[in-house]
């Protein structure tokens, strides 16, 4: 499956996950979940290169992802995505294709890391979810760069490996084995948006 | 890598979605993330009725 089928789909999930209790989703947030999906499938364990499509940081500091960019053009060129003022919506004949495309080994393998980014913003106010991604290592490594910058090199990876490994051994030494994703998302964010404060105050 | 294992242990203790999922397992984390999705709509309802909204 090419990376732009996968962008398509994340792009199509992301704005059907967010539509559920928003009234649609931001461009940026397309980019900003995708990329918090993509954290957690290294998380448990994947490598990075297995979510096919690459991020940068723009100079503002968020994730942004070229093939999604781009897949999100054509989807709305095609009607699969609407305007809905600011935010885009699912349109009319989107809720089925992405009722078919869920089946498919490839979407099956995506949806963990994709619903377990969008349910952590049912959990946490939006705002904590996009601060605490905008701390987190490689984005902020990415701030004091001038221009886009790739996300989520060797360096970056063993920042983010190592805040992955405490989580980990937190919750197990606190609640034992954990089987769901969004356990793990909501205490990482939590971490992050809390050392973000202590290091700014 | 400076990680602070003491405040991760804390916020550990203190998460909901982790304690759920302690005590209920996945079922519990599943009725979660609906009850999440319906508080969020609710909320959403309820500032538009407070705004003068029909």
């Amino acid at each position: 499956v090419s990376a732009k089928a996968n962008a398509g789909f994340d792009a199509l999930f992301i704005t059907d996950a967010l539509s559920a209790f928003a009234d649609g989703a931001g461009v940026v947030e397309l980019h900003l979940f995708a990329y918090l999906a993509c954290l957690l499938s290294i998380y448990d364990g994947r490598n990075v290169s297995s979510w096919d499509y690459d991020f940068v940081a723009t100079p503002a500091g968020a994730p942004y992802a070229d093939e999604l960019a781009s897949e999100c053009d054509r989807l709305r060129a095609m009607g699969l995505l609407v305007d809905h003022g600011p935010l885009l919506r699912l349109g009319p004949q989107a809720h089925d294709d992405l009722a078919v495309i869920r089946q498919f080994a490839s979407a099956r393998a995506r949806i963990p890391y994709l619903d377990a980014a969008c349910s952590a913003a049912t959990l946490l106010p939006l705002p904590t979810v996009t601060n605490a991604i905008s701390h987190e290592p490689g984005l902020q490594q990415a701030l004091s760069h001038h221009g886009s910058k790739e996300l989520l090199n060797q360096a970056e990876l063993m920042l983010v490996d190592a805040q992955f490994r405490a989580v980990s051994e937190a919750l197990t030494k606190h609640s034992g084995e954990h089987t769901d994703l969004l356990v793990p998302t909501t205490l990482w964010l939590s971490y992050i948006n809390a050392t973000a404060h202590t290091a700014a105050a | 890598v400076n990680i602070n294992t003491q405040l991760m242990a804390r916020l550990a203790a203190a998460d909901p979605a982790a304690a759920i999922e302690a005590q209920y397992g996945a079922d519990g984390i599943a009725a979660l993330k609906l009850l999440a999705r319906g508080l969020e709509q609710i909320g959403e309802q309820l500032a538009f009725e407070l705004l003068g909204g029909a």
